[in-house]
């Protein structure tokens, strides 16, 4: 690498650091208002030093809407994961000896589909389960859900899968087993990782997924993002409540973020794919 | 050694297939049922039996002031956020590639906004630009800058919109730039060394020419997410002041859910789906032709 000139370095700092402060300043200030009472809110100039308090962490857990609200939430990201997984693993293993043409053309025509705006569908879905009763069900949210999580899946499965040697393939036929074997007991283990790392991926999708959630879900299913709109009520903005929600929704998914940032990046499109 | 048949190809349909087939039905029958929808009076507001009204609410779509004004601010929504993020994304990457010591905490700081729920990036940014409660205007008022009313005045609050989706997607661009620049051969910038470039001049004629298929690919990846935009909206502005940042597809949630005017909403949303294709159409077509997905 070039030598830089101290002027070009001091820049590269000085926008590095605005640019972080400008990502991490807005969340801390949530997570500050979240420990404020009511008064110090509101408080200007804005306070930094002040006496926290849990007060609105304790009343959002027990609220019972809330805490359904967990479950459900847990319930519905679990469920589409599981569910996404049965489809997903077995098309990936038959992507993995796929070549030019046809590879790049299923990939590509399995990230589009991922890529359209959940509003395309949200009506004919909303009149159809008023129909057949899926409104306000778990497995309602969990079948829409599958389309994007199966190529989410898909996408950040492949360039592990791609990893493992075909030649174990043909290795597996001669001892006798079958395709459905060598998938099963042969590879599966072998990208495990992978596995992990694409549930997790399509886990905080389906965590962070608002649109179907608010219009699918009424009462008995509502998810976390939902719930949050509920203290937005007509009553005024519960700040203090919405914050302390806001920052337990987004611990898990930041937690396992860092845990998977490698792999979110293959799969929330492609490091693999080239001009 | 053993007599075996090699596996043919056609072996794997049956473990492609399902996915495929779920996927499809999954997305092509309620674009369907929407077409068949747009065509009818169905209305959760009245009481009357939904029946064939044809393409009469594609003529009203026409002369309705709302719905007009929505297109713009579609494009605008799309338009802006994305040439902002690619800009500061690739600025961002230039920094993370220079290893600077001391600078390792940017790129953990940038997966949150990544992984958040949308509604929470919505909800902190609805804190900052809210008087008092944020701090925008009370950062702005130390550098001696009057802060506008964010949320109430109308091309504010098409900035704020923007601010937020330039803030929560910049760091996924400015990862996948990171990516693709760390694949590019040392020996380039060596030479660039030995013909005498300055570091900024390497940047410029080294690394930026290399990264055009990348700009492409994400520029493209963008634009078709930009279009979705909802939860952001719906948090920051609830589409206000005034419906003046609502989107095509905001508006058609609105007429769905919150006026329940089915089929109207349906008729936005098929015209919302055309100008999808209008835009995706071409994309895909560049995409099939210009790029190659390597194992």
């Amino acid at each position: 690498m070039q030598r830089r000139s101290k002027v070009t370095t001091f820049g590269l700092y000085a926008v590095g650091i605005i640019y972080g402060l400008a990502i991490l300043v807005p969340l801390l200030w949530l997570l500050l208002l979240a420990l404020k009472n009511a008064l110090d809110a509101f408080a200007y100039p804005p306070l930094f030093i002040f006496e926290p308090t849990f007060e609105h962490f304790s009343a959002i857990f027990q609220d019972p809407e809330f805490r359904l609200a967990f479950a459900n939430s847990v319930i519905i990201a679990t469920g589409s994961v599981g569910l996404a997984m049965l489809f997903a693993i077995p098309a990936t293993f038959a992507i993995t000896i796929m070549r030019g043409r046809a590879r790049r053309n299923s990939l590509l025509t399995i990230l589009l589909i991922r890529m359209v705006p959940g509003m395309i569908y949200l009506l004919p879905y909303f009149v159809f389960y008023s129909r057949i009763d899926l409104l306000d069900t778990h497995i309602g949210l969990i079948i829409i859900y599958l389309i994007f999580c199966v190529p989410l899946i898909i996408w950040t499965l492949t360039p592990v899968w791609g990893a493992v040697p075909l030649e174990l393939r043909e290795a597996g036929m001669i001892d006798g087993a079958s395709l459905w074997q060598i998938l099963y007991l042969i590879e599966l283990p072998l990208v495990r990782i992978g596995i992990i790392a694409s549930g997790i991926v399509a886990f905080i999708f389906a965590w962070n997924e608002f649109l179907f959630a608010l219009v699918i879900t009424r009462k008995k299913t509502v998810t976390l993002p939902v719930i949050i709109t509920h203290y937005m009520g007509y009553e005024g903005y519960e700040w203090g409540k919405i914050s302390a929600a806001a920052v337990v929704i987004m611990l898990p998914v930041v937690v396992f973020g860092f845990l998977i940032q490698r792999y979110m990046i293959t799969g929330l499109t492609a490091g693999a794919v080239k001009g | 050694m053993a007599a075996y048949e090699p596996i043919p190809q056609r072996a794997y349909f049956k473990y492609l297939s399902p996915s495929i087939i779920v996927l499809l039905l999954l997305t092509v029958l309620p674009v369907l049922f929407t077409l068949y929808l747009s065509t009818s009076s169905l209305s959760f507001a009245s009481p009357r039996p939904e029946r064939f009204i044809g393409l009469r609410n594609y003529s009203r779509l026409l002369d309705d002031a709302r719905f007009l004004q929505s297109i713009p601010v579609s494009a605008l929504f799309i338009v802006a956020p994305v040439v902002l993020q690619l800009i500061l994304g690739f600025i961002v990457a230039v920094i993370m590639n220079e290893w600077l010591p001391g600078m390792r905490w940017l790129r953990y700081v940038l997966v949150a906004p990544m992984v958040i729920p949308p509604i929470v990036t919505g909800l902190t940014w609805r804190v900052m630009f809210t008087p008092k409660l944020g701090s925008v205007n009370h950062f702005l008022s130390l550098v001696g800058i009057d802060g506008p009313s964010w949320l109430t005045d109308a091309n504010w609050a098409l900035a704020a919109i923007i601010i937020v989706a330039v803030w929560g997607w910049t760091p996924f661009v400015a990862l996948m730039f990171l990516a693709a620049m760390q694949s590019f051969p040392d020996e380039l910038y060596e030479a660039a060394v030995i013909d005498g470039a300055t570091w900024v001049q390497s940047v410029r004629h080294v690394t930026l020419p290399l990264l055009k298929p990348t700009f492409t690919f994400i520029g493209i990846l963008r634009t078709m997410e930009a279009l979705g935009i909802f939860p952001i909206i719906y948090i920051v502005t609830a589409g206000g002041p005034a419906a003046a940042t609502e989107t095509v597809n905001f508006y058609a949630y609105v007429s769905g859910f919150s006026y329940l005017k089915v089929g109207y909403a349906s008729a936005i949303i098929v015209v919302f789906f055309f100008m999808l294709l209008l835009i995706i159409g071409p994309m895909t077509r560049f995409l099939l032709r210009n790029f190659q997905v390597d194992s």
